[in-house]
């Protein structure tokens, strides 16, 4: 990878690393520190990464980096989550808050797994080359992540 | 087939975007069959997260890295095509210095020649013992062994004049009138070659010293200067110019004795990209 490529992945994945990393760590200024480092990494191994292997070089670092610091920082709290759902439409709105406290319960792995392929549109089997899961773990974990959405939904209804 | 036992499995993979079409197709008949598990499909098609394309990362210009910053100077091809013009630059350089170091030994190499004609054909002792004096000096001197075959023989000796003549003009011109007039010389009688080689001994220690590089150009710069139309004024500005030259020549010998048996590394950074010996 060349100094053209490397600052090519920047100007295209900086921005969803960063929503990745975001929602992994649910604190903005541990997302800009994850993405930091994530092209730092990126740099001193741009010898070794092809061009188009770039963005998943960049996403496996991250979400490494998100999972220590998931653990170095115990349980996260999610900030500003109210003021990005007033964005769009009421129900839309409530729809995305609900998912985002959803979110919130799951472990941090399956949350990575779940914005991996929903943000970023991964295959099982790519996203297990990213965690270092195999296919069908990856397929397991995201199916017990979903329900797991599912029925917090469901439960929110049935409140209201 | 899609059946009450595996579709959430169907739902899920819907939901995930892994079903193909065939499949797909199957699940919403089943569904059509069970419209009371519509709702359920719904819910799992409500997990799936749409991203905030708003939610971007600021100030991206901190991530760029520049040419020349503190991690490298170059690309990799940039690095390597400088070093192979650093290379090419100094390989030429070199290879135009060594011409004028053999202008000047072709300088000393030619007059042997013309100093071995004179004494080919004496036969007295003294003269050969002049002649054998005179030959080993110049053959130390110049690092060539002078058989007395070859002195006996004035034309073969001139002959290797001729190719050098391409290479150094001024030099072999200013030879020729001296050569010119001392061939005819080994033609006379012995007693004249006596007289000659009691003379040349005079012009041989002479002969000698001119190897001297310095004495050479004012020696011969007369006879040129002689035949050039020009003002004595001028005459005395090129034997100015002859003395700088000279200067320069012993200045690049200097630089080019200095740079024999030695190495020159090309690095960047601390990566060894090639040697070059000297």
């Amino acid at each position: 990878m060349e100094l053209y490529d490397y600052n090519t992945c920047v100007k295209q994945w900086a921005d969803p690393l960063f929503r990745f990393a975001r929602k992994c760590t649910g604190n903005e200024e541990d997302a800009r520190d994850v993405v930091q480092n994530s092209f730092e990494v990126l740099w001193q191994k741009r010898k070794d990464v092809a061009p188009d292997k770039a963005k998943a070089f960049l996403f496996q670092v991250a979400y490494r980096q998100s999972i220590d610091n998931y653990r170095k920082q115990g349980r996260m709290v999610y900030k500003d989550e109210p003021e990005e759902s007033r964005s769009t439409g009421p129900a839309q709105s409530d729809l995305k808050r609900v998912l985002e406290r959803a979110l919130s319960r799951l472990d941090e792995q399956s949350r990575a797994l779940v914005l991996l392929k929903d943000y970023e549109g991964y295959r099982y089997e790519e996203i297990g080359q990213i965690t270092g899961l195999s296919e069908s773990q990856v397929k397991v974990y995201l199916h017990r992540a979903r329900k797991v959405l599912k029925d917090y939904l469901v439960s929110v209804e049935n409140v209201l | 087939m899609v059946n009450m036992e595996n579709y959430e499995e169907y739902m899920l993979l819907e939901a995930d975007g892994e079903l193909g079409d065939a499949e797909r197709k199957a699940l919403y008949a089943f569904l059509e069959q069970h419209p009371e598990l519509g709702k359920e499909m719904e819910m799992y098609l409500s997990t799936k997260l749409v991203p905030d394309t708003k939610m971007v990362f600021a100030h991206k210009e901190q991530l760029l890295k520049k040419q020349g910053g503190s991690t490298i100077a170059f690309g990799g091809r940039w690095m390597y095509a400088a070093a192979a013009c650093v290379a090419a630059l100094i390989a030429v350089m070199i290879w135009k210095r060594e011409p004028s170091a053999t202008e000047t030994n072709t300088i000393v190499k030619t007059e042997e020649p013309v100093k071995n004609v004179t004494p080919a054909p004496i036969v007295d002792d003294t003269a050969k013992e002049f002649h054998s004096k005179t030959v080993n000096a110049i053959a130390i001197e110049n690092k060539t062994p002078v058989k007395p075959n070859t002195i006996k023989k004035p034309k073969a000796p001139v002959t290797p004049v001729e190719p050098e003549e391409k290479i150094a003009q001024q030099p072999v011109e200013r030879i020729l009138p001296d050569v010119k007039q001392e061939i005819p010389q080994p033609k006379q009688n012995t007693v004249e070659q006596k007289v000659q080689a009691n003379e040349k001994p005079v012009a041989f220690t002479e002969e000698v010293k001119i190897p001297v590089i310095t004495e050479e150009p004012e020696t011969q710069q007369k006879p040129l200067l002689a035949w050039l139309p020009v003002n004595e004024e001028k005459k005395e500005g090129l034997n100015v110019i002859a003395e700088v030259l000279n200067q320069k020549i012993d200045k690049i010998k200097e630089v080019r004795n200095s740079l024999k048996d030695t190495d020159v590394t090309f690095r960047i950074g601390n990566k060894e990209l090639f040697i070059v010996r000297l």
